[in-house]
């Protein structure tokens, strides 16, 4: 009979593996409705663990509100919330459909979405396209400029998106974005809340492909600034790229290996591998950070988004140390963001093989947070994130750090401990 | 140049000892705390929140730099009405909170019951937390352990009491393993505390190990830790758990269990199993047998 030490030993040596093996590439666009399982009319998908309308927070409304306005489904504020309120449009964790957003993380049927394939395990993950920063719907934001952009993502972005990756996928898998990441980190992004580097190689990737999709060129021309001039276009492929990782180590009996950490301006929530897809909540914290002119923290929401999945899957907050630069964009000295990363490899599984940090002698990322050693040592995940105004329909008013709470490791623990035997 | 902190909190028992001693010298010392030697007595000064009664806490407005580079070992600290000061470090102790442990109550058969419901979950709990440690052989695989529960805690747990008041028995575990305070002590001072709180329950007398002995046998810290914690001198740490089980609520047993554990490279995981240790003796003592042997089963089931 083996120990528990050698089963959770081996368990998590799977599921980190796993994680670092697979192999996500970018290979098809299209409407969320048509690519995501379980996504259908009537029903929206958020960030973070499951809540209904009357928990959220503004941003987590507003978001809400502008997804439906979008989508057709009401014409007015106060009918969307009607529907909403009424059960008559449906909520569900984007993570309990192998999809990721950033934000409020809203994703409705008709958004164009990426989708990711894992050549290694076979699995697929889903992310909605960025918009940009400021007033966007991911913050809150739902006015008709917000909306015009959605739809012109809808009719336009999309589609000419689809004809690139076709284009490309005559000739090979798809786009890598695997590989990206790792280039990336090498080039000073860390991949959560710096895309400058990962945006640009994209962009190389995509050049050629979009020239020839056969669009006119006043197409082809605003839909390529779009995506060059938004250096966070790269962060929901990252994400999704991200959850595909994450997908290959869940499910792992006896793993205490987090593969969901995630919030949805309430609560904060993860999963764990070995505990199948139970959440563990508490309630969210609120970020410190780096505010745009005119506001404090006296305006920021409690923390938000999927886009933790990036350090859930070793890169992100967690690579911090490979961009010195991101503390202009989310607070910090240099020296905290070398310091962040070195503590994280205090309760992680191991290094990365493939994400590597140059200025720590190219030693890999802390990859795999393990439930065991949060508990043991009393450290947790610090991740950098966005930060929303929380009124719905302002959007993004800073950026900064935050921490997990420990509570909801602790709880993922004590079921832990319940569920296995010695 | 001159680093100034003022004492946000002095136990009652270092309190006494500054006040009595006028002179001490730096053990010991580290980024974030320092230790006193004031010949037979142990001083902590620490900028962490971790109050006892042997501690002081002390707190500065400006940028700390550690201890470590404003002090050395062997300095002298200097004591007056007002101040410690120990080479260019001046402590204010004009005004601080005298920490003192709250009374708590004896345990009765009513704390038995939450031991029981407790004591299989914390056991897992522990052994499952060892297993992310990075240690070759974690202290319950070692000889000196097997030894210590077969002479001393089996017999203990089958009513022969004699046995843990013999303190050559307590010299096999005394300084086994590495570290400043080793595992074999942190398991001991686990272990004491439970033997203390429930004496009376247990018809015996409170353990008190030789003084000598125990610095003859392990680290001074290690020594001057044991010493305090047999007299009933423990950190708030301890006394929350203490509290949490006397006052039967589940969830807090847990949590402070959890903040013990969290002490150290492996201090709190060892401390951890003493505690349990000790109340699988209580358990096998007054309740039914069994808590013991399985521990023992664990042991033997982890690799």
């Amino acid at each position: 009979m083996s120990s528990i030490k050698d089963e959770i030993e081996k368990a998590n040596n799977e599921a980190v593996e796993k994680m670092i093996e697979a192999d996500p590439i970018w290979i098809d666009m299209g409407p969320a409705g048509a690519k995501i399982p379980g996504l259908r009319e009537y029903m929206l998908l958020h960030a973070g663990p499951p809540i209904s309308y009357e928990d959220s927070s503004g941003p987590m409304r507003g978001a809400i509100i502008g997804a439906i306005l979008y989508e057709g489904w009401a014409d007015s504020v106060e009918e969307a919330e009607r529907l909403v309120r009424s059960g008559q449009v449906v909520l569900e964790p984007a993570h309990e459909h192998n999809s990721v957003g950033p934000m409020a993380g809203i994703i409705s049927p008709s958004m164009p979405v990426y989708e990711i394939y894992d050549k290694k395990y076979g699995n697929r993950a889903y992310s909605n396209m960025n918009e940009g920063i400021g007033k966007v719907l991911r913050y809150g934001a739902y006015s008709k400029e917000v909306i015009d952009r959605l739809k012109w993502m809808e009719e336009v972005a999309g589609p000419v998106l689809k004809a690139t990756i076709d284009i490309i996928r005559r000739e090979r898998e798809g786009i890598p974005i695997k590989t990206i990441i790792a280039q990336a980190l090498q080039m000073g992004d860390e991949c959560h809340n710096r895309h400058i580097a990962a945006t640009s190689l994209l962009m190389k990737e995509l050049t050629s492909s979009i020239i020839e999709t056969g669009f006119d060129k006043e197409t082809i021309k605003q839909v390529y600034l779009f995506l060059a001039n938004n250096n966070f276009t790269m962060l929901n492929l990252c994400m999704a790229t991200g959850k595909a990782m994450t997908l290959a180590a869940h499910n792992i009996k006896y793993s205490t290996i987090v593969t969901v950490m995630t919030r949805n301006g309430t609560e904060t929530g993860i999963r764990v591998s070995g505990l199948g897809d139970k959440w563990f909540t508490a309630p969210a914290p609120t970020p410190k950070g780096v505010w745009f002119p005119g506001y404090n923290e006296a305006d920021a929401n409690p923390d938000l988004g999927d886009s933790s999945i990036t350090e859930t899957a070793g890169f992100g907050g967690f690579a911090m140390a490979a961009a010195p630069a991101i503390v202009s964009w989310v607070g910090g000295s240099v020296q905290l963001a070398f310091e962040i990363t070195n503590k994280m490899y205090e309760i992680t599984y191991k290094k990365h093989r493939y994400f590597l940090i140059p200025y720590l002698n190219f030693q890999g990322t802390p990859t795999g947070v393990d439930i065991r050693k949060i508990v043991k040592t009393g450290i947790v995940p610090t991740i950098n994130t966005g930060i929303a105004h929380k009124q719905p329909g302002i959007g993004q008013i800073g950026a900064g750090l935050v921490s997990f709470p420990f509570e909801v490791f602790k709880k993922a623990f004590e079921a832990y401990v319940e569920e296995y035997g010695i | 140049m001159e680093y100034n902190y003022i004492a946000d909190s002095i136990g009652w028992y270092a309190n006494k000892i500054i006040k009595k001693k006028t002179r001490a010298v730096v053990r010991h010392l580290f980024e974030n705390t320092f230790y006193l030697d004031y010949k037979d007595d142990m001083v902590v000064v620490t900028r962490k929140n971790y109050p006892s009664p042997i501690t002081i806490i002390i707190s500065s407005d400006r940028q700390e730099k550690p201890f470590n580079k404003i002090l050395r070992i062997e300095g002298e600290a200097y004591i007056s009405r007002n101040t410690i000061r120990i080479n260019d470090l001046i402590i204010n102790i004009n005004n601080p909170e005298i920490y003192k442990p709250r009374n708590l109550p004896d345990p009765d058969m009513e704390s038995l019951k939450i031991v029981k419901k407790i004591f299989d979950k914390s056991l897992k709990a522990v052994f499952i937390l060892y297993s992310c440690t990075s240690m070759k052989i974690p202290l319950f695989k070692t000889l000196e352990f097997r030894k210590f529960i077969d002479e001393v805690v089996y017999p203990f747990s089958r009513r022969e009491t004699d046995v843990i008041h013999d303190s050559e028995k307590y010299k096999i575990l005394l300084g086994v393993g590495e570290g400043f305070t080793p595992s074999g002590d942190d398991f001991i001072l686990g272990f004491i505390v439970i033997v203390n709180s429930f004496y009376k329950l247990l018809s015996i007398r409170k353990v008190r190990l030789d003084e000598k002995l125990l610095l003859n046998s392990t680290t001074w810290v290690s020594a001057m830790y044991l010493k305090y914690t047999q007299l009933g001198m423990y950190d708030a740490g301890i006394e929350n758990f203490l509290s949490a089980l006397l006052e039967g609520d589940e969830n807090l047993v847990k949590d402070s269990l959890i903040r013990i554990i969290e002490r150290g490279h492996i201090s709190g995981l060892d401390i951890s199993l003493g505690v349990i240790t000790g109340l699988a003796c209580v358990l096998d003592n007054l309740e039914d047998r069994g808590h013991v042997s399985n521990i023992i089963r664990y042991i033997e089931n982890f690799y």
